[in-house]
């Protein structure tokens, strides 16, 4: 160090002998007095020195949320019915709208006539069974909304979508699920599937590298497939391209002739807390709990009325071991009339899980599955029937306006809905309504509407609220 | 009794000659006569000559100056002839070269016994003081090198008393038949001076005839014309270019023929290696020398072929080849004396400084009329200097435990052993080539192209990978380190505690803390976080502050060169943590303000100030082709870091004081080990000032760590970086260190209380914790592994393709539309040392970014057309792949799926690969001129720093 200099020389002094005589010695006390100070400043100086450097703030944040622009292409796709019905098309509200493109077939999806889709009316494309693709472009994009189908059995029509998992799946002769794919675009896809029982991991070779091909639409029954007597969940993964993966559910009631059908609904991603809206107080009711994780997970669930969200008393944890799916049926599972006059149920897991009910409502099979938020306006086509609005996961008080129109636009029935944080709410609709708008101002909701079946039919059907797809997310896009 | 008559050559010698002459007359075999050759000299030297007259037959020949030794010999030789005395010897002898009495008797008895023997050669003895041995009979090496076979100031203490055959004997005091001389031809007139006898003596060989040394004669040499003493018109200023020139005369005119060529290709490399070697230790002199004598030789080879003709017309066959074979010097050694050499070197480097507290000692006795205090040696060395190194080494504790340490410490740096990467370490890259390429470019192939400069420590690891490859290199770098601190740090405490008692600081001592000192930067994480630079500075700090205790020395010459060492090694230490410099520059201001408080006056004087300034200048100028296009550029802040692969975790001030890299290192608690004996230390009175000077510095280091811990830079991709700590962790620790050891010393001098007793021992043990703590954690856990590698997802078959061309990019998308993409485009073996950080100091480029986020959003054939320009030629998005974008890529048209190893991994290949000279590297003149003039610097400075040797030359 540089800084021997004067220590050396000043060394040598000290350490010369003794006898250094008086004027050493004198200036030795005075220097002495600079020493004594400087051996206090100096260690202060160091330890607020330090002290001052006390920076442990973490690295900004490296989330960058995306900025919107114009969506200039949008396609959504119709999964074959589950029972005969056709498809409506309608808009959300505040876009241009325009014409757009159809395509239709059972396995290769041709073109059809164009539609006009505009806001506030409901337009129908003639075709009751295949699977439909509508795309829009340029202004055609935005805000496509569709439906499907009768009461107890309404078709989720869908965006493509690359990461999925369905639960509650079954692969035996009378309790079978039907896979199929749609590719809604010009080049070919392909598709992995990942299936889970209640011991782990299901080999199915047959579902890994699906390649559909362009506007091809694959179907697969998977009682035929990978026959097993257990329930099953599944992993849906695109690994090129772009598709539409919807599941029929079809139960063979022993000794009743009868056969019924509908859609098994998707989860985008497995989560820590999933809201069940609707699911019946009374009945068969299974409810499935998917762990995707690697370690053991533990659920709990909670009901959730108008008022409030609690856990039943005596309810244990569902105790879920990795890449497993589990079951309870809720009968047993919760103490009786726990779930009188509620709205639905909140499954809350130590680990993200992806959860479902299925149940029979008056010998329908019905679903439920974990309701997305939405953040915008949202519209949904219903079927006709006896349907009420259930609303839910408000983060906040607030307001949530209800409007009701028939298929020309015509607004049948408004309504205000007080929502709030950890509670439900339901409101009634009208039955000939086709289309609900559901608008919130202040917090993101989730909701669904449920369509009762007429008495000829009886049964139910469940109709999400979805977000429609009304601008492009573009990302922030930086140097790594 | 054969009748010898003496031939003396003298000129100007006026200062010798009484005595020689003086010799001639004792001679107990009297000589039949005198015949003196005196060539114009300016002093009397003839007419002292002509006083010998009445005592022996003496002739004076008076010649001109402009006669040449052999002319002379040769003009008395023809006297004698002349003269028709017929003598049986001749005797030469110099003017300085002054015989023994009974020289020529043991001459002329050796004879007797050896008839063959037609010249003989007495013992040379330095003359005036007569003990040092000067030649034995010479020869010659294969660089033309005299050889005496002895060793450097050798004394005659009766070693070497054989008589023995000899390639050939000086002509001071040769005894010789004068048939054999004119047989031989005489001596050869083309060397005019030097040289001669071994040419006479090579002819003699060749011919057959036998040479004698006779040891029992002993003849003393002033070798007045060799050493300077003496000027003539023949060897004019430059004695050294007559030596050379003669020595390659020599070789040329009398080597096989057959191996003439190689010969002449031989001494010319030959001479500029010696060329160099001049240079090295600032002889520019005789490298000016050297190089005039090879031309001189090679300018007239018709001189050099008539010799050749001359003695191939003499010897028949090539005469007696075996003789002369055995007689030359063995082939290897000119090897073991450049063995020799740089070995010299290196030991004058380690030691340079080292005498410091010596020498100011001896300038403060010589300035104080009371005698000095004798420094007493350590009782190691009285005990153990006679004994063997094996011995002197197990017997020695202090030894056998610094030995166990560093096996401990290269043990624990086993991670680092082979290919090291991990943490702020990047991968190595594929040849030395890679950084010399670094160095020299202009616009480096980096991403989508960069004009950031090279890192500055890519030139010396150019330099050692050069030698040991690119992994070596870092492997080195990393395992040495520790070890090299070590030693480093002994030396610098060594002569500090020298500076601080007479006695210096126990071994023990100097032990603790140079231990503890090497294990700082383990302790703190730098290996396993593979901060690299921080790891490297450890090593070369204690030898900054070793040669910065230059700046103390009394002399102001050798302060200066203090400067030039400690500005080398600053440079360096700048190189591998560049806040280094801005920490000395603020050490050395207030230092020097301190000291102008203490002795008043002393920051006027240039010779005091002159040095450090110098020494903060030099990594300026060396390290020119950095800052300057880094300041140009807009990435100045890289002066600001440390090396390596950013982000790294920030470090606060009280993990700065407990010696801890962020979350990284040793158990914490051991790191208030030093802070607290460092306070301790300021207790004893008598080191108080050394141990408060040692407060100064820490003091400086942590208030420049407050700017520098405060301060984060967003780099590209790495968002909050704080500046670089890593200089600072180590001078704080390092400046306690030393304040502990100057303490420690104290503790020699003085006898203690009871509870001072105490306290010292119970303050010893807790200064054992650090470095056993350190150690075993090191050894243990700390440097077995470096932080893992995460994997980059990038197919292999594309990596691979990648290092086929530079045009081969893959471009590389993280995130989701969400959470945002990043891009990065790998090229080559991608980001290797010294490339990561010009990639995280190039500014964002916004086309790139704006082609990107169309590609994400609403990709066309004409983005990826652009990206087929920029040099990329696959797109991969390593998992979790954000489905959305991936989905439009697929849908992309010129882009096509490709396979990847991962199935979550989503890759594409561009349908049309980019064109081979879609990116490349750029010369350009002015970074060529900026770095060509950095290594001629380097040099100048090297050369400036290396210790003054003064070899005083054994041979004549």
């Amino acid at each position: 160090m540089s800084d021997q200099q004067p220590s050396g020389r000043r060394a040598d002094r000290s350490g010369a002998p003794q006898g250094g005589g008086r004027r050493a010695e004198s200036g030795r006390n005075r220097k002495i007095d600079v020493v004594v100070v400087l051996a206090m400043i100096l260690p202060t100086v160091v330890v607020v020195a330090v002290a001052v450097n006390e920076d442990d703030s973490l690295p900004a944040s490296t989330l960058r949320p995306p900025t919107s622009a114009p969506l200039t292409d949008a396609a959504v796709v119709c999964p074959g019915a589950a029972v005969p019905g056709d498809v409506s098309l309608t808009r959300s509200p505040g876009v241009q709208g325009g014409r757009v493109e159809v395509r239709t077939g059972t396995t290769r999806l041709d073109a059809g006539s164009p539609v006009d889709v505009v806001p506030d009316r409901v337009a129908t494309v003639q075709e009751d069974s295949a699977p439909v693709e509508i795309s829009g472009h340029d202004a055609a994009a935005p805000g496509l909304v569709a439906g499907r189908g009768g009461p107890t059995a309404p078709a989720e029509c869908r965006p493509p979508a690359f990461d999925e998992w369905f639960v509650g799946l079954g692969a035996a002769a009378r309790n079978s699920s039907e896979l199929e794919l749609v590719n809604p675009d010009g080049g070919r896809a392909i598709v992995d599937i990942a299936l889970y029982g209640p011991h782990g991991p299901v080999k199915s070779e047959d579902l890994r590298g699906i390649t559909v091909g362009p506007h091809e639409v694959s179907t697969f029954d998977l009682s035929k497939t990978i026959p097993r007597r257990v329930d099953l969940a599944a992993h849906v993964t695109v690994t090129q391209g772009r598709v539409v993966t919807t599941f029929r559910h079809t139960i063979d009631l022993l000794g009743q002739s009868r056969v019924t059908t509908d859609y098994r609904l998707s989860q985008a991603q497995p989560q820590t807390e999933n809201l069940l809206l609707g699911v019946p107080d009374s009945g068969p009711r299974r409810l499935f709990v998917m762990n995707p994780g690697q370690d053991e997970l533990r659920a709990q669930v909670q009901i959730v009325t108008k008022d409030a969200t609690f856990t039943p008393e005596g309810a244990k944890d569902i105790v879920v071991g990795p890449e497993e799916q589990g079951w309870v049926n809720l009968d047993s599972y919760l103490p009786k009339d726990a779930m009188k006059d509620s709205l639905g149920l909140l499954v809350t897991s130590s680990e993200p899980a992806a959860v479902g009910v299925r149940t029979l409502v008056g010998d329908d099979v019905a679903q439920f599955s974990s309701l997305p938020r939405i953040e915008s306006d949202a519209v949904a086509v219903l079927p006709t029937g006896e349907k009420r609005l259930v609303l839910g996961d408000a983060e906040r008080t607030g307001v949530v306006h209800v409007t009701s129109t028939d298929a020309s636009g015509k607004v049948l029935d408004t309504q205000d809905v007080q929502v709030g944080a950890g509670r439900g709410s339901e409101v009634d609709l009208p039955a000939e309504a086709v289309a609900v708008t559901v608008e919130s101002r202040t917090t993101p909701v989730a909701g669904e509407v449920l369509v009762s079946g007429p008495a000829s039919d009886p049964g139910l059907g469940v109709v999400r609220l979805r977000d429609a797809e009304v601008a492009a997310e573009v990302p922030v896009v930086r140097p790594d | 009794m054969p009748a010898v008559v003496v031939v003396l050559v003298t000129h100007d010698g006026a200062a010798w000659l009484p005595a020689v002459l003086e010799g001639i007359r004792a001679q107990t075999t009297p000589v039949a006569g005198v015949v003196a050759v005196d060539t114009g000299s300016l002093d009397d030297s003839a007419e002292l000559v002509e006083t010998l007259a009445p005592f022996v037959p003496t002739t004076v020949l008076r010649a001109d100056a402009a006669t040449s030794f052999p002319q002379a010999v040769a003009r008395a030789v023809e006297h004698v002839e002349q003269a028709g005395t017929h003598p049986d010897w001749l005797w030469l002898l110099h003017d300085d070269s002054n015989p023994d009495p009974a020289a020529l008797t043991e001459l002329l008895a050796v004879s007797g016994q050896r008839p063959e023997a037609e010249i003989l050669g007495p013992k040379l003895r330095e003359w005036p003081s007569l003990r040092r041995l000067l030649e034995l009979g010479v020869t010659i090496s294969g660089t033309g090198r005299r050889e005496t076979g002895l060793e450097r100031g050798e004394y005659d203490q009766g070693q070497h008393e054989d008589v023995r055959e000899v390639f050939a004997v000086n002509t001071a005091g040769m005894l010789v038949r004068p048939a054999a001389l004119s047989a031989l031809g005489g001596l050869d007139e083309n060397l005019p001076m030097f040289g001669n006898d071994l040419d006479l003596g090579w002819r003699a060989a060749a011919a057959g005839k036998t040479t004698l040394i006779v040891p029992k004669a002993v003849v003393f040499h002033a070798e007045a014309a060799h050493r300077g003493v003496r000027r003539t018109a023949l060897t004019g200023r430059h004695t050294h270019y007559q030596e050379r020139r003669a020595a390659l005369y020599t070789l040329l005119a009398n080597g096989r023929g057959r191996w003439l060529p190689f010969q002449v290709v031989r001494l010319a490399l030959g001479t500029l290696l010696r060329i160099l070697g001049f240079l090295v230790v600032r002889s520019p002199g005789e490298a000016l020398d050297e190089l005039a004598a090879l031309l001189s030789v090679y300018a007239h080879p018709g001189q050099v072929l008539a010799a050749r003709r001359t003695r191939a017309a003499m010897f028949r066959d090539g005469g007696d080849t075996d003789r002369v074979r055995r007689l030359l010097a063995p082939w290897w050694l000119p090897y073991r004396h450049g063995l020799d050499f740089v070995s010299d070197v290196a030991a004058a480097l380690t030691n340079q400084a080292a005498d410091v507290a010596e020498r100011r000692r001896e300038a403060a006795a010589a300035r104080d009329p009371n005698p000095p205090v004798a420094r007493h040696r350590d009782e190691e060395d009285e005990a153990l200097a006679d004994t063997g190194i094996a011995v002197r080494f197990l017997t020695n504790p202090v030894a056998v435990a610094v030995a166990v340490i560093v096996l401990v410490l290269v043990a624990g740096a086993r991670g680092a052993f082979g290919d090291v990467v991990g943490g702020a370490l990047s991968p190595s890259p594929s040849g030395a080539g890679d950084w010399w390429r670094l160095h020299l470019e202009t616009d480096h192939p980096i991403g989508f192209g960069t004009s950031v400069p090279a890192p500055p420590y890519v030139l010396p690891l150019a330099l050692l990978a050069s030698l040991l490859g690119p992994t070596t290199t870092m492997s080195a770098l990393l395992v040495l380190s520790a070890p090299l601190a070590l030693w480093g740090a002994w030396r610098f405490l060594r002569v500090v505690g020298r500076l601080m008692s007479t006695y210096g600081a126990p071994r023990w001592l100097l032990l603790w803390g140079s231990t503890t000192y090497a294990l700082v930067p383990l302790v703190a994480g730098a290996f396993e976080g593979g901060r690299w630079g921080i790891v490297a500075a450890s090593a070369l700090l204690p030898w900054v502050a070793h040669a910065a205790l230059g700046f103390a020395e009394p002399e102001a010459s050798r302060r200066q060169r203090a400067g030039w060492r400690v500005g080398l090694l600053l440079a360096l230490l700048t190189a591998v943590t560049p806040t280094a410099w801005w920490l000395f520059l603020a050490l050395g201001v207030v230092v020097l303000v301190a000291g102008n408080r203490v002795v008043p006056g002393a920051a006027r004087d240039r010779t005091v100030w002159g040095p450090p300034a110098l020494a903060l200048g030099i990594p300026l100028v060396l390290l020119l082709p950095w800052w300057l296009p880094l300041a140009l550029d807009g990435a100045f802040v890289g002066s600001l870091l440390d090396v390596g692969r950013w982000p790294t975790d920030p470090t606060t001030g009280p993990e700065l004081v407990l010696g801890r890299l962020g979350d990284l290192g040793a158990p914490w608690w051991a790191g208030l080990v030093l802070p607290a004996l460092a306070l301790v230390a300021l207790v004893p009175r008598a080191t108080r000032i050394g141990v408060v000077v040692c407060w100064l510095v820490a003091a400086v280091a942590a208030l420049v760590a407050v700017p520098l811990g405060l301060v984060d830079v967003d780099l590209t991709g790495v968002a909050g970086q704080q500046l670089g700590l890593g200089p600072v962790l180590l001078v704080l620790h390092g400046a306690w260190i030393s304040a502990i050891v100057i303490a420690g010393v104290a503790l020699r001098d003085v006898s203690l209380s009871r509870p001072a007793t105490a306290g010292v021992v119970a303050a010893g043990l807790v200064g054992l914790l650090a470095p056993a703590v350190g150690l075993v954690w090191f050894a243990g856990w700390g440097g077995s592994d470096l932080a893992d590698e995460p994997d980059s997802g990038i197919p292999a078959h594309m990596t691979e393709d990648a290092e086929l061309g530079l045009a081969n990019g893959i471009l590389v998308i993280r995130g989701s539309i969400e959470d945002g993409l990043t891009y990065d485009v790998v090229r080559d073996d991608g980001p290797t040392v010294g490339e990561d950080e010009i990639a995280a100091l190039t500014d964002e480029d916004s086309d790139v970014t704006g082609l990107l986020t169309v590609l994400a959003t609403a990709p066309s054939a004409d983005a990826v057309e652009q990206l087929r320009e920029r040099g990329v030629k696959y797109v991969v998005q390593p998992a979790p792949a954000d489905g959305d974008v991936a989905s439009r890529l697929d849908a992309t048209p010129g882009l096509e799926r490709a396979s990847a190893d991962d199935r979550s991994t989503r890759a594409w290949e561009l349908t049309k690969p980019p064109p081979a000279d879609a990116v490349d590297g750029s010369l350009t003149g002015w970074r060529l001129v900026l770095v060509g003039a950095q290594l001629v610097v380097i040099v100048f400075v090297v050369v400036q720093c290396l210790p003054t040797i003064r070899r005083r030359r054994a041979d004549v």
